[in-house]
């Protein structure tokens, strides 16, 4: 009786530092619930030496591309400022501690640079098609539309989409 | 089940002792190596600020014997999010014109901003939106000037005059390093693919001073757009009377592209329609007096130190035409058929 019991509490602990070990190998961070700063300089300083880029995070960098500035508070008004424009379609389930995937800033940006699109994206307006548009236009390699992206990818990005926009 | 004999039970409880005594060491182990691995994190994120200043304070006490350290001057500003930092990144404040910066300290860019350094005159460098540029090093050798750059990531144009001073400029990324002399580039990295893009402009340095030209001596008027030459397209701007006589005081490209702002003006409106990614070091830009003599050595070609030239120049390989006269055929007509 002892004796099982010590070995299944053995088990229970070679399981749990199993299960610690895997735990840091995971991809997103909950790290940016609120973001730390509302300016565009900091915001890309910060992303380019962060691991992972969250839909939170991409979200206000499209608003200041746009708008110049994020006077969203939470990420659920970032999402309603987004999606009063047009860059955001209702029916995405976002969360904002996920790492932002290509389809995602590839729509917003779509959306946000006014690029002409081709006639898969006029007829199917698909996360997809809008991350195609975005690739042909030179803004981002080509990946998948589920890919995420890391945080510098992301400030490369958004830095072709912003000298694009003064041009 | 079965029942354990006693001497079973002995050999179980020996080897359960064990297990236990294993586990015990595995944990302290598992303990010890991660208080060790926060402790080497810990000492790392403190080195960036630490270990810096013991090297560039060596390195300074070696180098300003045989330099001077020089500042640069932020000479432009656009939009609201233009940011300098003096104290390697910990603090950042709004920048502003005649801001000066020294070694180590950086510039960073918003959407909608950009700003221009000006090294002395000799080099300015125009960092563009949502871009990172530290100044390395900026010093006053026997030579020259000595300008480093780092770009951290987006994009810059930066031009560099030669003539009276010889100014060492170059502008590294962790993939890629410029060294320019006497010539515009622009310079794009991205951090997240690792990708460093070069352009260059078509015409070169012979574009800028038919440009110089017709914008006159200094700064006299600059401001002012009476006839739209800031707008004038680049065949208009190339059209201008090169072939005019030297007037006093008319600033001539060829000896340096410094006036009080011809070469950041001309930096503006720099075309630059030549791309190339580059991966590795690279010189750009006009050669050295023992470079030129050893390509026209090998090559018995124009003198290269003319900077690259307009399509126009009776000198460019590309304008040049054969007179149908001077093409013979030993084996006498071109045989058809």
């Amino acid at each position: 009786m002892k004796s099982s019991f010590l070995i299944r509490f053995f088990v229970l602990v070679l399981m749990g530092i199993l299960a610690s070990s895997c735990q840091s190998s995971r991809a997103p961070q909950s790290n940016a619930a609120s973001l730390s700063t509302q300016d565009s300089a900091s915001l890309a300083y910060e992303l380019a030496s962060e691991r992972w880029c969250t839909n939170n995070q991409a979200c206000a960098m499209v608003l200041m591309l746009v708008d110049d500035e994020d006077s969203s508070k939470s990420f659920d008004a970032r999402l309603a400022a987004l999606q009063s424009k047009g860059f955001v379609e209702p029916g995405w389930s976002l969360v904002a501690n996920d790492p932002v995937t290509k389809g995602t800033l590839g729509y917003m940006l779509y959306r946000a640079l006014d690029i002409e699109g081709g006639v898969m994206i006029q007829v199917l307006p698909l996360r997809r098609y809008g991350y195609r548009e975005v690739v042909h236009a030179g803004l981002m390699l080509r990946g998948s539309e589920y890919e995420p992206l890391t945080g510098p990818e992301v400030v490369g990005i958004m830095g072709r989409a912003a000298r694009m926009m003064e041009r | 089940m079965y029942k354990l004999s006693d001497n079973n039970k002995l050999r179980a409880k020996q080897v359960l002792s064990c297990l236990t005594l294993l586990l015990v060491i595995s944990f302290s182990l598992l303990l010890c190596c991660s208080v060790a691995v926060a402790q080497s994190t810990d000492a790392s994120e403190a080195t960036p600020t630490a270990a810096p200043t013991v090297t560039s304070a060596a390195s300074a006490a070696v180098s300003d014997s045989t330099k001077d350290s020089l500042s640069a001057v932020i000479t432009e500003v656009k939009g609201k999010h233009v940011q300098y930092t003096t104290d390697g990144g910990q603090t950042w404040q709004k920048a502003a014109v005649n801001i000066k910066l020294k070694r180590g300290d950086s510039v960073r860019t918003g959407f909608g901003s950009s700003c221009e350094l000006n090294f002395g005159g000799h080099s300015v460098v125009q960092i563009e939106a949502l871009s990172s540029l530290k100044v390395d090093d900026y010093a006053a050798t026997a030579q020259g000037e000595k300008v480093r750059a780092k770009l951290r990531y987006g994009a810059v144009r930066c031009g560099v005059e030669r003539g009276r001073v010889k100014a060492d400029t170059r502008i590294s990324t962790p993939v890629s390093t410029l060294s320019i002399r006497g010539t515009l580039v622009y310079m794009e990295y991205d951090s997240g693919t690792r990708r460093c893009k070069l352009q260059v402009d078509d015409h070169g340095p012979a574009w800028a001073s038919a440009a110089a030209w017709r914008w006159g001596s200094g700064c006299d008027g600059c401001d002012e757009d009476e006839d739209g030459d800031e707008e004038a397209s680049p065949s208009e701007q190339s059209a201008a009377p090169a072939e005019e006589p030297n007037q006093p005081g008319v600033y001539v490209l060829e000896e340096g592209m410094r006036t009080d702002c011809t070469l950041s003006r001309y930096l503006d409106m720099a075309v630059f329609d030549r791309t190339v990614w580059v991966n590795g070091n690279y010189n750009i830009g006009d050669v050295s007096e023992l470079e030129k003599k050893a390509i026209i050595f090998n090559t018995v070609q124009t003198d290269p130190g003319s900077g690259a030239q307009q399509y126009e120049d009776e000198t460019s390989g590309s304008s040049l035409t054969v007179p149908l006269d001077e093409i013979e055929f030993p084996e006498g007509d071109i045989p058809i058929g």
